[in-house]
């Protein structure tokens, strides 16, 4: 496989059939987008940080599609002792197969340092495991201001954002997330599909903030269940007590994670501002993104009036 | 003039950049150009060609801009009619998700129940899911229908814009009017499913009116949304005349046989059969649907 060819035959990922979809519609769909974003954000580099999961390998993937590989730059950010080594070699292994330039940073020295100067997070671990996040988030982003004209490339699936399974201004800050309309299943299917590494799209999620700790033990059930119940509540909009029949899941658990979706709403949005004025902003004043780019361009004179025959 | 018998209608599949009047203008008359130079006598462009579609805020601006650009595109469409999709502003200030027609200088006026019009204004503001049209839009009031020239004479078409073709009733008032070509003109966003069902609809939306239906879609990225173009002109039988490539940006050319259209109405008589009473019929369930809502 490489990032150009076409991806050989062979094994998938086995997706729920509620959650089938045409991947490679999806996949262009995605590559245009990102182009897109990219062309109007004035940028042309992207900064991705891989985990070596099957999320950020295949929004690597992606970004390589979209705008090359000598535009790309993944950054692997481990910390000693919390990362397993066989997150390093996959990492590699993706960056490599895509020929993409890999910056290898260790955290654990910013991470203590954070320990030494506020305590209490030792003592904490959500709370240090969300300072880690946001460390790789600043790493990210002092990489893309260093090499200029660069956004970072957020790589969060539709399962974790709805779930709230992310932290704030740490992996979900980010300055687009193009694979954040596909469920995790979906994910790994495409990842399957387009010739990623089988122990890269097979291997279970962890956000590796905490060590030892998996997605599905943190969240209590394995994405292939959650994936579907979050289908049926988002995206079909059913009640907890049918979607409790379908999975054959007590409507406690049902409600369980339906309440996650609501509670973590905040995440998913921008920070709400009190109204004063007349033109706030995002509720009032709602601009495209494009605009930007426009602003330059589009300046001509007037001499007709507006007048309707 | 005589009655046309074929139409050359050239599909101009652009995506327009948000806000950006100017280049837009500038692509619209390099396509209607184009178009000429293959002999269509009609070119149509998508929904908002001249604004983008996700331009939220600066609809007004757009429209603020738009005259100058109109005037400068009439003027070159000599000998061609270029249906439009664009922002319109009234002298009220009230803005519209409008379409007008172009020719040698002038916009050509429709005929709604008895009047002139200079434009057709969207009768169906999507305002669910991502579309919050009628946060900017005001609809309109009706489809009026067009006289338009052509080498071959003179024949009739009607516009509907996006969400009015998901509604059955706008492209049949159209066809009740005499239009025989429909220019269903769109900015479809999309999703993985939406290229299917709307093919479907319109093949529908052809049959059922037994006229041509001329689908114009816009093509490209704005806000990380993909439009997916696939235009296309489905005869009454609901085949694929020609079509666009999806995605890209293309002008692609195709014949419509009016002639055809009408012997084919003698054997499917869909509307020699439509009757007014069933209408009638229509506004009282309406009217009990927003009723039982209320109770």
């Amino acid at each position: 496989m490489t990032a150009e060819g076409r991806p050989p035959e062979g094994e998938e990922y086995p997706l729920p059939p509620e959650l089938s979809f045409d991947w490679r519609e999806a996949h262009d769909d995605i590559v245009n987008e990102i182009r897109w974003h990219l062309k109007n954000t004035g940028a042309d580099k992207i900064v991705i940080g891989l985990s070596g999961g099957v999320d950020s390998s295949l929004s690597l993937y992606l970004a390589v599609k979209s705008v090359g590989l000598e535009n790309v730059i993944a950054m692997f950010l481990p910390e000693a002792g919390v990362t397993p080594d066989y997150d390093e070699e996959d990492a590699k292994a993706v960056a490599g197969l895509l020929g993409v330039k890999l910056i290898i940073k260790e955290i654990s020295p910013l991470v203590e340092a954070f320990s030494q100067a506020i305590n209490e997070l030792r003592a904490n671990s959500l709370a240090l495991a969300n300072v880690k996040a946001r460390i790789r988030m600043i790493l990210l982003y002092a990489e893309a201001n260093l090499i200029g004209r660069a956004q970072v490339l957020g790589t969060s699936d539709k399962s974790e954002l709805l779930l709230g399974y992310t932290t704030k201004y740490g992996d979900s800050g980010a300055d687009f997330m193009p694979i954040g309309d596909l469920y995790k299943s979906q994910v790994r299917y495409m990842a399957s599909k387009v010739g990623l590494p089988k122990r890269v799209w097979l291997k279970p999620p962890s956000p590796q903030l905490i060590k030892g700790k998996s997605a599905q033990s943190e969240l209590g059930l394995p994405y292939e269940v959650l994936d579907r119940l979050l289908y049926y509540r988002v995206d079909q909009r059913y009640p907890e007590e049918k979607i409790a029949k379908i999975l054959s899941l007590p409507v406690e658990t049902v409600n369980r994670y339906s309440m996650m979706i609501v509670k973590s709403d905040h995440k998913r949005k921008a920070p709400p501002i009190g109204k004063i004025g007349g033109a706030t902003i995002n509720m009032d004043w709602r601009m495209p993104i494009e605009r930007r780019v426009i602003k330059k361009r589009a300046l001509i004179s007037l001499f007709c009036s507006g007048k309707r025959e | 003039m005589a009655v046309a018998e074929t139409v050359r209608i050239a599909l101009a599949q652009i995506g327009p950049k948000m806000g950006d009047v100017k280049g837009n203008f500038e692509k619209i008359r390099a396509y209607t150009e184009k178009a000429m130079a293959a002999g269509a006598d009609v070119v149509v462009f998508p929904e908002l060609a001249t604004a983008g579609y996700l331009s939220q805020g600066i609809f007004f601006d757009v429209a603020e801009k738009l005259n100058s650009g109109l005037k400068a595109l009439a003027d070159v469409a000599n000998g061609i009619s270029v249906v439009l999709g664009l922002v319109e502003e009234d002298e009220m200030g009230i803005l519209y998700n409008s379409a007008m027609i172009l020719r040698n200088g002038e916009v050509v006026k429709g005929t709604w129940q008895g009047r002139k019009v200079s434009s057709y204004r969207k009768l169906y503001l999507p305002t669910y899911g991502m579309f919050e049209e009628s946060r900017w839009f005001t609809p309109g009031s009706g489809v009026p229908v067009y006289e338009l020239d052509s080498k071959a004479g003179s024949f009739k078409g009607a516009i509907v814009i996006c969400e009015d073709y998901w509604q059955p009733l706008t492209v049949r008032i159209a066809a009740l009017r005499g239009a025989q070509v429909i220019f269903a003109i769109a900015s479809s966003p999309k999703t993985l499913q939406k290229p299917k069902m709307t093919h479907s609809l319109l093949v529908a939306r052809a049959i059922e009116n037994t006229s041509y239906v001329v689908f114009v879609n816009q093509a490209g990225s704005q806000d990380m949304v993909n439009f997916w173009g696939g235009s296309e002109i489905i005869d009454f039988e609901g085949n694929t005349v020609v079509s666009a490539p999806l995605r890209e940006e293309a002008l692609v050319i195709g014949d419509v046989d009016l002639y055809r259209e009408r012997k084919y109405r003698e054997i499917n008589p869909m509307l020699k059969e439509e009757r007014a009473e069933v209408i009638e019929d229509y506004e009282s369930a309406f009217a009990e649907m927003r009723r039982s809502y209320q109770s």
